[in-house]
């Protein structure tokens, strides 16, 4: 596998290693007629090198609008950014600097997003876009690079290698587009990929492939990816390392497994049980209720609506609190186990 | 074919002529057969572009088929005039896959819920928004908000309020164009809940059609397989889920299972433009499958069946079957 | 179930949709402030005799060209002595019919052939199309100025001339917004429900439709009275001495340097009248709407 340069080192980051990538306190507001929208609250998040994470919510959790400030680039307005700062292999990224920003981009941070299709400009053949994109990264003629760019395509399971280059946008399927997205990001060597629900508008077979080819990336070259995605069965797959937001805050963070085995926030245990089909006596387990309206939290825990297991402490916003090595859970149930001991 | 079928399809094929850039008529639904039987509510799993809306239209007459018969109640309405498929659209509803899209943005939803008891129903005034509200309950909204407009419903609350107008005119069988894709995986088990409750309440059989293999298990008695217009597989909903067989199902349903390595599974990323224009020949998913047979590009596989109410489209899989009964025989 | 039920946003009774609609209207302060200046406009006009003493064909040899805010004349006079105050008044009484009755007659004919070419686009609608399509090639202003010389000047020609140009322009409105719908899923859905396609065209297509040409009609009155002074500019409109805005601005021209306000005046209240029918249509455009009036 030459795709990536040398040999990878496997994954697995050991704990304490210099996190390759490392939010702190982002938060990120928008402005409505209806009141300010909180978006992303207080969100901490490490990232390791050659680790992979997954960012977990339903639509309006914050995980889109947490992946777009990881390299900030949300316009700003509408976006306020209210806090936080975000760190990159040590450096600070600062939010004004575009020549530094632009380095980041691509280079240290590469992207792909939902609807790969309408990232490329649809007047020019992919061929001349990829030309344009690593001559802004390499300076190096476009027939030195065609060797390393078809390898790439081809290893992202583009047969026709050759032949998607001439082509437009619109001329290939969705399933190609985030395929020769995918290889477009590869192709500028990044330490880290950040991925925002990369299968969910492809049919279910651009799907397996798209999936199967993410997991060929992790098994083989240990690239470091942040996923963003809604649905669970995705993030189980590629995840090592999974983030559960609701209402704009981070409510559960933990190893993948762990996560998936023993939930300890009431809304994963719900969102898991609900989307793993657990029945209950023929019918599905059902969370009650909607998320909260973010233009106007409710004081306290943003789940307290919704939980079963509501009680006093909950009036108050409860912090993330350990459970466990390296899982830790926004819920004020944990302080009271860990109180009843 | 089951003569008690609420609806049946036999051998329907749909082809629209010039159709994208190529200009080639394609085959939408390709002789496709099915009944659905009081009770056994059907699933559909396929992909986008396999058929699946042309079906539903088909099956509630918006779409006339090309070839062969819609039989809904026992009566075969292919080609019949608009208003005999007008009496039987009373006992087959559909619920349209954009369920914000199917209420018009400029009326209040009390409009909208009403428009079959405008048709079938001689109400007005106060018995029609009584009946209305009626239906809000059933679907857990409550009656008064049925003056609002359908942007200031949330989506699960417009899902609700399509299965709503569906339940109008106490249909038999409820055709659901993927009921639960727009939606949020917390809101997704309440509608999920919600008809099972209904379909059980008011004894109703439901067609549901998904891109998400689940929605369907959890659903349906029996489940049909559609891949580029063709039925691949179609078997009871439980042994379906236990043991797919066609190369396609497995491929489906293995990315559901974080077991399964995808990048093992030998389908092949050299997909083409999967095989939908008339004039090719062969499996339809040949190109792709891990199990390919040199006949598979030149000649469609007929329906096979395989013991226990399956029936699979696969070269392949028959060879196999012929092979066991030999070895037995 | 029930936590569906609970999910009600807190939110006041509702009201009847034309109090939401008033009261989104009434929000936009510029459409209300639109709206004042034409209801002042219109009474202005109406009651032109009684708020003048002059008469506005009538000079005064006396008093030529003299400067507004002069004892008598607040607004000034013209070359001929005649008070520009009662000549925009009484012409008033022209601008108003002038933007308002071509609008409203190409409003009717242009929701019919729309809906032919846009709702039932068979071959009679595909002709309707191609035929307005045939009138689009044709620059407006010549168009009407070539309608306006066959039949003669004055006002009926003016008006008669400026509908048959703006026709075509409504008449794309509703078809563009016709197509649009007819295929939108609420269409299939009544068609499912077993609604006729009359019924859809009235029940489904028509609330679409209407604040479409209603907001594009009001916008276009605002062009209007531009268009018509540019014909009694061109001495295309009422005759003289029949006061006309445009006419008064053209009679202007030859003291601009040392006389401006005799063409500045009447070109004030053209923007002024303009403006306000623009803002006016911006506010129903909002109001019209149920997905834009309410505010969350």
């Amino acid at each position: 596998m030459t795709v990536l340069g040398p040999a990878p080192v496997p994954a697995r980051a050991a704990e304490g290693e210099a996190p390759l990538l490392e939010a702190a306190n982002l938060t990120v507001r928008f402005g409505s007629p209806a009141g300010e929208v909180h978006a992303v609250e207080d969100v901490s998040l490490r990232v390791a090198p050659h680790e992979s994470v997954g960012i977990v919510g339903e639509s309006g959790s914050g995980k889109t609008v947490t992946c777009m400030s990881m390299t900030w680039l949300l316009p700003s307005p509408p976006a306020r950014y209210v806090g936080g700062h975000i760190r990159f292999k040590g450096e600070e990224l600062r939010r004004n600097d575009e020549a530094q920003m632009r380095r980041i981009r691509g280079r240290g941070i590469g992207m792909i997003f939902q609807n790969a299709r309408l990232s490329f400009n649809p007047a020019y053949r992919l061929g001349a876009q990829i030309a344009e994109v690593l001559r802004m990264h390499f300076r190096t003629p476009w027939r030195a690079q065609l060797p390393r760019v078809l390898e790439t395509l081809r290893y992202c399971n583009i047969a026709d290698a050759e032949g998607v280059l001439q082509r437009y946008p619109h001329e290939v399927s969705g399933g190609v587009a985030q395929r020769v997205s995918i290889a477009l990001a590869l192709l500028i060597r990044p330490d880290l990929l950040i991925a925002d629900e990369p299968t969910t508008s492809l049919d279910l077979l651009s799907q397996i492939e798209v999936l199967g080819l993410l997991e060929r990336l992790r098994a083989e070259t240990g690239l470091a990816l942040v996923l963003v995605s809604h649905d669970l069965n995705v993030v189980r797959r590629i995840a090592e390392r999974v983030v559960i937001m609701y209402a704009g805050r981070i409510v559960e963070e933990g190893p993948a497994h762990e996560i998936f085995a023993a939930p300890r926030h009431p809304y994963t245990q719900g969102l898991l049980a609900s989307a793993l089909q657990r029945t209950e006596g023929g019918r599905l387990y059902e969370l009650p209720g909607t998320p909260p309206d973010l233009a106007a939290l409710p004081p306290g825990c943003s789940f307290r609506a919704r939980c079963a297991h509501a009680f006093a402490p909950c009036t108050s916003m409860p912090p993330l609190l350990p459970a466990g090595a390296g899982h830790a859970a926004r819920c004020h149930l944990l302080a009271r186990e860990a109180a009843d001991g | 074919m089951a003569s008690d079928a609420l609806l049946a399809f036999e051998q329907v094929s749909v082809t629209f002529g010039r159709h994208g850039r190529s200009r080639r008529p394609v085959t939408a639904l390709d002789h496709v057969s099915f009944a659905v039987t009081p009770g056994r509510s059907l699933g559909i799993i396929g992909d986008s572009g396999a058929g699946k809306s042309t079906l539903c239209r088909t099956a509630i007459g918006l779409v006339e088929p090309g070839e062969g018969r819609v039989i809904v109640d026992g009566s075969d309405l292919s080609g019949a005039p608009a208003s005999a498929w007008q009496r039987a659209r009373r006992h087959v509803a559909l619920v349209f896959q954009d369920a914000l899209g199917s209420f018009n943005p400029m009326r209040p939803v009390l409009d909208g819920i009403a428009m079959p008891l405008l048709s079938y129903a001689d109400l007005g005034g106060a018995a029609l928004r009584r009946a209305v509200g009626e239906v809000m309950e059933q679907v857990g909204l409550q009656p008064s908000q049925m003056t609002r407009y359908p942007h200031e419903f949330s989506g699960g609350q417009i899902q609700r309020l399509a299965i709503a107008r569906a339940l109008t005119t106490r249909p038999r069988l409820l055709i659901l164009d993927e009921p639960v894709s727009a939606l949020d995986v917390s809101i997704r088990a309440q509608i999920l809940n919600l008809l099972i409750d209904l379909s059980r309440d008011l004894a109703l059989t439901c067609v549901v059609i998904s891109s998400d293999p689940a929605v369907v298990h959890y659903l349906t008695e029996e489940t049909l397989v559609l891949f580029a217009g063709r039925v691949v597989e179609a078997a009871p909903t439980a042994a379906l889920f236990a043991r797919p067989r066609h190369p396609y199902t497995v491929a489906l349903l293995a990315q559901r299972d974080p077991g399964i390595a995808l990048h093992e599974q030998g389908l092949s990323g050299a997909r083409a433009q999967t095989r939908l224009a008339v004039e090719m020949s062969g499996c339809r998913f040949a190109g792709i499958c891990p199990r390919e047979l040199p006949r598979c590009r030149d000649e469609a596989p007929e329906p096979t069946p395989l013991g226990e109410g399956r029936m699979v489209r696969c070269h392949s899989l028959a060879a196999e079957a012929l092979a066991g009964e030999t070895r037995k025989g | 179930m029930s936590a569906a039920a609970e999910d009600v946003r807190a939110r006041p009774v509702p009201r009847s949709a034309r109090r939401q609609a008033a009261d989104a209207f009434l929000r936009d302060r510029m459409a209300v402030a639109g709206l004042i200046v034409l209801v002042l406009a219109h009474a202005a006009a109406i009651l032109a005799p009684a708020l003048t003493r002059w008469d506005p064909t009538i000079g005064d040899e006396d008093g030529i060209l003299v400067p507004p805010f002069s004892p008598g004349h607040v607004l000034g006079t013209d070359e001929q002595g005649r008070d520009i105050l009662a000549r925009i008044l009484f012409g008033a009484r022209l601008a108003f019919p002038e933007a308002v009755v071509p609008v409203v007659a190409a409003g009717a004919a242009g929701l019919v052939l729309g809906l032919i070419g846009g709702f039932f686009q068979r071959v009679i609608g595909e002709a309707v199309m191609r035929t307005l399509d045939v009138l689009f090639a044709i620059p407006m202003v010549l168009l009407a100025i070539a309608i306006a010389t066959t039949l003669g000047s004055g006002l009926p020609t003016v008006i008669l001339s400026m509908a048959i140009v703006i026709t075509p322009y409504i008449a794309r409105v509703v078809a563009t917004t016709a197509a649009q719908q007819r295929s939108a899923p609420f269409v299939e859905a009544a068609r499912c429900a077993g609604f006729s396609e009359w019924k859809i065209l009235r029940r489904e297509i028509l609330p679409h439709v209407i604040p479409a040409v209603v907001v594009y009609g009001t916008t276009n009155m605002g062009a209007m009275v531009v268009f018509a002074a540019g014909f009694g500019f061109l001495g295309l409109g009422a005759q003289p001495p029949t006061p006309d805005w445009g006419a008064m601005i053209s009679g202007g021209m030859r003291s601009l340097a040392s006389a401006p306000w005799v063409s500045t005046v009447p070109g004030i209240a053209i923007v002024v009248i303009s403006l306000a029918f623009n803002y006016v249509g911006d506010g129903l455009r909002v109001a019209l709407d149920p997905r834009l009036r309410t505010r969350l």
